[in-house]
């Protein structure tokens, strides 16, 4: 019975040969990598500059595959690339069963509780699916999920707001004005960013939600300076406004002339596409080959993804997750990722370390950890949660 | 022969030119080993006397000069002009580009081979590797490689040919006869550079991300070595291996340590480190003066060349270039 709801879509990378049933050499290893998504448009009108590419991410993932498989030629090892899109099955139960059916080399790009569900259902399994998290920056699911099975190479808020938070400080704008948003992940942002303030005791010394209610694209002098009035200067504002709402309206609007950081002015990201160095350009070009627009952190968070499974499989000549999840957490896993270090995974809870890039919408500003910030292990894990903060 | 031919007589004339006019000027010039380094942001090479240690001139070149090398009298010299998508060849004595080489999209780096008229270069975002010859200016093939091909070596005895690639790990290994791919090495994250031993037996490598330098057995592609370096006070992720040279006069290699602005020197007789020196910031490339008495490293992020005393083993200067100086070789006497 292939009793299929769901909208899927198969896209293959160069092995025609393959799929249509010529000649295959037998000890050619097939990798089938599948991107399992859920997204949905956004409700609410958006300015057409921030529009997010309707293949933000699959761009990414598609790269890696095309980049690993030129590896792969070398090695009679081929990536194939599936898609498996839920955007349909939105708030009705998802039989996880009928959607994968055999164990998996997943990228899931799903909203977080969509995820924390196919946790639940992956942590049951015999043969668990091997799942690496694309985009959803949850500090809950990096502190409460430690199955073996489980990767992020997205970072979670926690290694954002840190990011920010080590800038802000060696800086010394550690006197904060801070605006809030309404979504929920505005709210983990916000929480995260706390977390942050806490550990670098950062003072915030004002709190204002944004009330969206007027249309900032006629008022905004006026609305954002009275917003942004208060008896005592500030050092800085900071914006958590994740989808992009009213936060870009705030930088030279202030009441008093300063900096406006978080996810508008200086944003703390994995990528953006004034990044050159580390051979960056490099991978930039062939990105902007392939799908004629420029990389972001979406896209870059799922080349990663595909580029960690290329290097195990390469390593362990195998496709089973049983086999891929140790290599990926262990020592001798390794990945060049044009962040000018070896990217490694904490093997705690299978988040990717990464240096966190800061950016205004034209370049890069600087780059976290910042120096001075130490950590017994590796300064990367300054950033984000540390094994005593996950699964206690 | 038939390019070296073409510039003799222009050479000569400039010559007589330069001596006639500004007699004084030409004399202190080659009076001193010059060396060449190609800035990568300011699409130019910056001259640099090796008595006086002064930059003497900039010569204004194509888009993002990367790979530099000079051809076997050192007339002439072809530098990868990446975003230019061209090698450019450069007439040493007039400093004036005379021509250039099909060379595929985005050259990084080149290598002459022996017999003066075959030169290869690795087209950094085509995962290709072409091979030109130089009198036709002709592409003779293009073999496909792994993805960013990076460091390219030929053997001394100009039977082998290999290209390292960046994202794919790999070390590959052409017969230059056939211009065939015959084998294809795993080393560690990020391969940069490789240099075949004079003998022809060992092949260095060196992984960036890895940190390590692998030596492969030439004769059967078997490694042989692997090293490690650490520093002390420097993170180990930090120790990132780029440029290797090996001495001829001594059993000495160097080998550029990246970040970590250090740059190691190891015992080929028992391949361990004796020492690790200070230099600029974000080391890449190296290269020797004529005797070797000189080692020169090209900092990346510091705009300037280290002058290494190959003899005391200490860095005794360094000399301001241009933005992010990338490749180098030495213009001997």
């Amino acid at each position: 019975m292939f009793n299929f709801r769901y909208r899927m879509r198969y896209i293959l990378f160069g092995f025609v040969a393959a799929c249509l049933g010529f000649d295959v050499i037998a000890s050619q290893l097939s990798i089938p990598i599948t991107y399992l998504s859920n997204r949905v448009e956004p409700s609410y009108a958006i300015n057409d500059l921030l529009v997010r590419p309707a293949n933000a991410g699959i761009a990414g993932a598609e790269l890696g595959i095309a980049d690993s498989n030129t590896t792969g030629k070398f090695l009679d090892q081929r990536f194939v690339f599936l898609r498996i899109d839920l955007a349909e099955q939105k708030g009705s139960k998802i039989n996880w069963s009928e959607v994968l059916p055999m164990p998996t080399l997943l990228l899931v790009d799903l909203d977080t509780e969509t995820l924390f569900e196919l946790l639940a259902y992956n942590s049951e399994l015999v043969a668990p699916h091997l799942i690496i998290n694309v985009s959803a920056r949850s500090n809950a699911l990096r502190q409460t999920i430690c199955s073996e099975y489980v990767f992020h190479t997205t970072p979670s808020y926690a290694q954002i707001t840190d990011a920010l938070g080590q800038w802000l400080l060696m800086k010394r704008l550690d006197n904060i004005f801070l605006i809030d948003g309404d979504t929920s992940q505005d709210a983990q942002w916000l929480e995260s960013f706390k977390r942050t303030a806490k550990r670098y005791k950062l003072t915030i010394s004002t709190e204002k939600k944004w009330s969206f209610n007027s249309d900032l694209r006629r008022t905004v002098g006026q609305e954002i300076p009275l917003f942004t009035q208060t008896a005592r200067p500030y050092d800085v504002v900071v914006v958590a406004d994740t989808h992009q709402r009213f936060g870009q309206y705030i930088p030279f609007n202030t009441y008093y002339p300063r900096p406006v950081v978080g996810s508008a002015g200086l944003v703390a990201n994995t990528w953006h596409p004034s990044i050159e160095q580390w051979g960056a350009k490099q991978l930039q070009h062939r990105f902007m080959t392939l799908h004629d627009r420029y990389m972001q952190h979406h896209d870059y968070d799922s080349y990663v993804a595909i580029r960690a499974i290329a290097y195990a499989v390469q390593q362990t000549a195998s496709i089973d997750p049983s086999v891929l999840s140790p290599f990926l957490r262990g020592d001798k896993f390794q990945l060049a990722a044009y962040k000018g270090r070896k990217l490694t995974f904490r093997n705690y809870n299978g988040q990717l370390r990464m240096p966190i890039e800061l950016t205004h919408p034209l370049g890069l500003v600087s780059r976290s950890p910042q120096a001075g910030f130490m950590h017994p292990l590796s300064e990367l894990d300054t950033l984000g949660f540390d094994k005593s903060e996950v699964c206690q | 022969m038939r390019s070296s031919m073409f510039f003799w007589p222009n050479t000569k004339r400039l010559t007589l030119t330069i001596v006639l006019a500004t007699g004084f000027v030409f004399t202190t010039s080659a009076a001193a080993e010059l060396a060449y380094i190609t800035n990568e942001k300011d699409n130019s090479i910056s001259v640099v006397e090796l008595d006086t240690f002064t930059v003497i001139k900039e010569i204004p070149v194509g888009e993002r000069p990367r790979g530099f090398i000079f051809n076997h009298d050192q007339s002439l010299a072809y530098i990868c002009a990446s975003d230019s998508d061209r090698i450019q060849i450069l007439d040493v004595a007039t400093d004036k580009i005379v021509g250039e080489l099909p060379s595929g999209e985005d050259p990084e780096t080149i290598a002459l081979h022996p017999n003066g008229t075959t030169i290869y270069t690795a087209n950094e975002d085509d995962a290709l590797l072409t091979v030109i010859d130089i009198p036709t200016a002709q592409v003779i093939s293009q073999i496909d490689v792994g993805v960013e091909p990076e460091g390219l070596a030929v053997s001394p005895d100009g039977t082998k040919l290999v290209v390292t690639s960046e994202t794919t790990n790999m070390v590959h290994w052409i017969d230059t006869a056939t211009n065939t791919n015959y084998a294809n090495s795993l080393v560690g994250a990020r391969p940069r550079s490789a240099v075949f031993t004079q003998d022809n037996q060992q092949l260095w490598v060196s992984s960036e991300i890895g940190g390590q330098v692998t030596v492969f057995n030439v004769a059967d592609q078997s490694v042989k070595y692997e090293m490690t370096f650490a520093i002390k006070g420097i993170h180990k992720d930090r120790v990132q291996p780029v440029g290797i040279v090996l001495m001829k006069s001594k059993p000495l290699a160097f080998v550029a340590l990246g970040p970590s602005n250090h740059v190691a020197v190891i015992d080929t007789n028992t391949m361990q480190v004796l020492e690790y020196l200070l230099v600029g910031r974000r080391v890449w490339q190296l290269a020797f003066n004529q005797d070797e008495s000189l080692l020169l490293t090209t900092n990346g992020i510091s705009g300037d060349i280290s002058i290494i005393d190959t003899d005391k083993l200490k860095t005794i200067k360094s000399v301001k270039v241009g933005r992010y100086p990338w490749g180098i070789s030495v213009k001997y006497l």
